[in-house]
């Protein structure tokens, strides 16, 4: 039996991975991916306390957040797609008509 | 009451604004027969306006701001009278002038403490928007610091506002924002202020009512403002309405905190004799005659400082009259040098000199505002200056050396007036373009002002039977209480 | 195996997001019959049943239903109402401009009553579930709303970059969930309320996981540090949907925040000093670097961050006493006059693409006398100069800090607005002097009308305040 802990300490290790990509990386695909990780980070510790106090609610609550990152994701790459079409790059650090 | 009348007739014609204007004049005066010459607050109305927290709309008016209105409803109409050639924005201007004399005496009767501080700022807004239609030169950047300068400052009173409130109802569960409550609270002991506590709520109200007032430092923001405003000088007259900061000081400040204000009196009376001096150094070198007055009026301000910190009878009454002095005195100032103005198409004191030669009547009623506001005696202008000299003198925390300065102050205020009076009205007339008379209108309104001046002058207990009560009353609960 | 018990559930406590859920399903259906150059029947409908929603309100039941996850109250009431009145000028102004600018299309409104819904759904949730799919509802509509001005690239990158820092803020949100859930046992709010732990890890994961729940909602209502996106979104987006977006998800993300500090209780004092910080942070940083902007949009978008700090002020300040009438009342002041303001940068872009700046209000009082006098109206409410609604939002905030015992911070407040006036100030009096040659701007029925109520609403809930208490009366 591992302890809940242990899951927990994975989840926060593979959320800061998220939180590093998302920071890090250029190119908006791979931020994306980051998002994902966090989102899914959060879900192994829904999961993993929804076992330690034997409660659907936590569980519920995960399958709201992959329909959420589905739907995110999906506009997400809609618009990806639309900006590449114009400026052959999914580079978010070129994205810089907005300037004050 | 009044305010309401100006308030609602907002109206856009010049015609209407006249109408207006005289009619709230005639009620003042109705009022003024009306009043008894008693302490406390007469016609007073009261309505819930926010009641879980404890907001009226509560006006009233007692023998203090009673002049204060007066003053405020004869100059609009004055103000009006300046701007009558005035072809540009004609519509805004009448209703901003309205706007600004509703606000003024809705900041005068209110007897609430929120209404009066949300007439107080709204005093600015017209006056900004003023400036920045009508100014001339760098008027947007002067209406700016004209807004921002005491928009600061008031809203540390707002913080004052709400710590005193606040400390009221932990005191005594009451949550009011009444000032005879408060005020009346701070005088029988119910509420009681820590020292500190006090000195930083009085610190909040003196800075507003400081940067408004203008005195020596939080003055800059006035002179460069009275620079771009147009040369009529109808902007300049509804100007010096804005008395109120002082009113503010006597109404307010003083009886919420009275030991903060015996404590503070000295270094505010340091204050008052350097705007006193200082503005009467820089007036000296002023050629611009507007902005020459508009460091006058600084220097009266001081003199009205003084006599409030005196806080004796003397001292507020002659604050009280010097109020109405400046108004009346400097109103009539900038009327002239608007009149000059508009015929030469320059304000500057070189560009005249011999006015008297081609226009003596001018010269002669302009010759006797200048009188008046040196302080020449059997004018207005003596009994204000003496009278709170007079109370600072007796005062004991301010004394003999504050007179000493600010009777050089006098002496110096003499010494630019008649400068400028002798620069433009006397010597050779110019060969072509001389002054002529201007029209039987303006003289006539020149001389309703110099015959006010001089029954003031002659006989003060016009203005002292009717204020003496509620002059006494103050004086007498900031004594019971600062011992 | 056990059958699954479905929860009871009362419609009449959520009335209001029925109809608006109700509606945007049938309007995706219906506007697919309606043609192209007549999508203001769409605009029409929505509008329609958003005022429906509206006076649905005080037929709504009070109380709790679908298993704790959905409530209804008075304050709620107040809160929807501001949301639904957002959304209703919102689409007045979103039907006029994009029309103008060839940029409408039947979705907007769908997708407008879609994010009302999830501002709904937030404002009523009694659960983390239903927090955070209000949220997501609300987020994911308005990053399209954003992007929706196709083919304006400008739009196109504000909406990737808000949809980008929404994600990040959404995975922050639901670790917190998960964290605060691992400490409680119960994603309810009340019952969360009396678990919270006193001692050992779990009070660490609890307060952690509390901790992330607010860096989420702190970048949807734009605090610092987690204020960066703001201004380029506001910039970027159609000038319509931004001024639903800084009103609409500001309120719906503030009454998050509210229900998680009432959730803690007591045990709030624990985060009170980081989060005071914050605010004053929000309100300092918001004032002074906005006096650098020269695009109108980019300014209110400063501006909108420190009314953020202001309003967590208010929610930090309210007490047992005080209740929660300072934060409500300066965001029902906050929407007002947002939306005026944007409104009247709205009607000046007319058919234009370009950003509108500061030199573009100049001599506006001659060309516009009336659009100037509105925005006048906005400029002086954001000042929070009297009579206006603004005015009265905060000093209530101010006096709430001060009574609950945080007098240096009520000061530092009032010296941040007033520091913020200068801005608006500048703006105010630029329209007021020189002339300009550009043209006069003609006003639409519909942008005139939403202009109207929200001026008379500036001055009148200013002088009345107890109008928007007597909303709350009339449901109860």
């Amino acid at each position: 039996m591992v302890s809940t802990l242990m899951y927990v300490a994975l989840s926060a290790f593979l959320f800061v991975i998220g939180v590093l990509g998302v920071t890090l990386r250029k190119s908006a695909l791979m931020v994306f991916m980051s998002v994902e990780l966090m989102l899914n980070a959060a879900n192994l510790t829904l999961v993993a306390f929804a076992n330690q106090w034997k409660s659907v609610d936590a569980q519920i609550m995960v399958f709201f957040v992959i329909t959420i990152a589905a739907a995110e994701v999906a506009v997400g790459l809609a618009l990806l797609v639309m900006i590449f079409r114009r400026k052959n790059t999914t580079d978010i650090d070129l994205m810089n008509t907005l300037r004050g | 009451m009044i305010s309401l009348t100006a308030a609602s007739a907002r109206s856009l014609q010049r015609t209407i604004a006249w109408i207006v204007s005289i009619a709230n004049a005639a009620l003042v005066v109705y009022a003024l027969t009306a009043m008894q010459p008693l302490g406390g607050y007469q016609f007073v109305e009261s309505v819930e306006w926010l009641s879980d927290i404890g907001l009226k709309y509560a006006v009233g008016l007692d023998g203090i701001n009673v002049w204060m209105v007066v003053l405020a409803t004869l100059l609009t109409p004055l103000a009006l009278f300046a701007a009558r050639n005035e072809s540009t924005h004609q519509k805004s201007f009448h209703a901003l002038i309205l706007v600004l004399s509703a606000s003024l005496i809705g900041a005068f009767v209110a007897t609430d403490l929120l209404l009066f501080y949300v007439f107080f700022e709204l005093t600015l807004v017209p006056t900004a928007v003023l400036i920045a239609t009508h100014g001339s030169g760098d008027a947007k950047a002067a209406a700016i610091k004209f807004f921002v300068y005491p928009f600061i400052g008031s809203v540390f009173m707002l913080a004052s506002i709400a710590g005193l409130v606040i400390n009221h109802y932990q005191q005594t569960g009451l949550m009011t924002f009444d000032s005879v409550i408060l005020s009346g609270a701070v005088l029988n002991g119910t509420l009681v202020l820590d020292q500190n506590l006090e000195r930083a709520l009085f610190a909040g109200f003196f800075l507003a009512f400081a940067i408004k007032t203008p005195i020596w430092p939080f003055h800059t923001w006035m002179p460069q403002a009275q620079a771009s405003t147009p040369s009529n000088g109808s902007v300049d007259i509804a100007g010096i309405l804005l008395k109120i900061g002082a009113y503010g000081m006597l109404r307010f400040a003083l009886p919420f905190f009275p030991h903060a204000a015996v404590w503070a009196a000295p270094a505010i009376g340091v204050l008052a004799v350097i705007s006193i001096l200082y503005s009467a150094v820089i007036a000296f070198g002023q050629k611009d005659m507007k902005v020459l007055l508009s460091y006058a009026t600084i220097s009266h301000l001081g003199f009205v400082m003084l006599g409030i910190y005196s806080q004796t009878v003397e001292g507020v009454t002659g604050a009280l009259i010097t109020m109405i002095n400046s108004g009346l005195t400097t109103g009539a100032l900038f009327l002239i040098v608007g009149i000059l103005a508009a015929q030469r198409g320059s304000r500057n004191r070189d560009d005249f000199s011999g006015v008297w030669l081609t226009a003596p009547t001018f010269g002669t009623l302009t010759l006797i505002t200048v009188f008046a506001s040196i302080g020449v005696p059997g004018l207005n202008g003596f009994v204000g200056e003496f009278l709170s000299m007079q109370g600072a003198w007796l005062a004991p925390q301010l004394g003999y050396s504050y007179v000493v300065f600010a009777v050089i102050g006098i002496v110096l205020s003499a010494a630019y007036l008649l400068r400028m009076y002798r620069g433009v009205f006397m010597g050779a007339a110019p060969e072509e373009n001389a002054i002529h008379e201007p029209s039987t209108g303006e003289l006539a309104v020149l001389g309703l002002l110099i015959v006010a001046m001089i029954v003031i002058g002659l006989y003060p207990n016009i203005i002292t039977s009717i204020s003496n009560a509620s002059v006494t009353d103050l004086v007498n609960s900031l004594n019971a209480n600062s011992q | 195996m056990a059958q699954i018990a479905l929860p009871s559930i009362d419609y009449m406590v959520i009335l209001q997001i029925l109809i608006i859920f109700g509606s945007a399903t049938a309007l995706l259906l219906i506007d697919l019959f309606i043609p192209a150059n007549q999508k203001k029947i769409t605009a029409l409908l929505a509008l329609g049943a958003t005022i429906g929603a509206l006076v649905a309100g005080p037929y709504s039941n009070s109380g709790v239903t679908m298993a704790n996850a959905v409530a209804f109250g008075s304050s709620t009431l107040i809160v929807n109402s501001i949301i639904l009145f957002a959304t209703a000028i919102s689409i007045l102004f979103a039907s006029d401009a994009m029309h103008k600018q060839g940029i409408e299309r039947g979705e907007t409104y769908v997708l407008m009553l879609l994010a009302t819904g999830g501002m709904l759904l937030l404002a009523q949730g009694a659960s983390l579930i239903t927090l955070f799919l209000g949220l997501e509802l609300l987020s994911i509509a308005l990053y399209i709303l954003t992007a929706i001005a196709y083919p304006r690239i400008a739009s196109e990158e504000a909406g990737l970059k808000y949809l980008i820092i929404g994600a990040f803020g959404a995975g922050f949100l639901v670790f917190g969930i998960a964290l605060t859930f691992g400490a409680t046992g119960s994603l309810v709010l009340s019952e969360i309320a009396t678990r919270i732990p006193v001692t050992g890890i779990e009070r660490s994961l609890f307060f952690t996981g509390i901790g992330l729940m607010l860096v989420g909602f702190g970048y949807k209502v734009s605090l610092v540090p987690f204020h960066m996106w703001t201004p380029d979104v506001y910039q970027g987006a159609p000038t319509s949907i931004t001024s639903f977006m800084a009103v609409g998800s500001k309120v719906a993300g503030f009454i998050a925040i509210i229900a998680l500090v009432q959730m803690l209780g007591a045990e709030a004092q624990v985060i009170t000093p980081v989060l005071m910080g914050i605010a004053v942070l929000t309100m300092l940083v918001g004032s002074i670097v906005a006096i650098n902007q020269t695009s109108l949009k980019r300014m209110l978008a400063y501006s909108s961050i420190s009314h953020a700090g202001f309003v967590l002020l208010g929610v930090l300040g309210s007490t047992q006493a005080t209740g929660l009438r300072a934060p409500i009342f300066y965001l029902a002041a906050y929407t007002l006059t947002n939306l005026a303001a944007f409104g009247v940068i709205m009607v000046l872009e007319g058919s234009e693409e370009r950003d509108l700046t500061l030199a573009d209000l100049t001599g506006l009082w001659t060309r516009n006398p009336w659009l100037t006098g509105i925005m006048a109206l906005a400029l002086l409410s954001l000042a929070g100069v009297p009579p206006t609604v603004g005015f009265l939002g905060k000093f209530l905030v101010i006096s709430a800090v001060w009574q609950s015992g945080y007098m240096w911070m009520a000061i530092i407040a009032a010296f941040a607005s007033a520091f913020a006036a200068f801005f608006y100030v500048r703006a105010l009096l630029s329209m007021f002097s020189g002339t300009t040659d550009r043209p006069r701007m003609t006003l639409d029925a519909r942008s005139s009308l939403a202009l109207l109520i929200v001026a008379v609403g500036i001055i009148a809930v200013g002088l009345m305040p107890w109008s928007i208490n007597a909303i709350a009366l009339a449901g109860s």
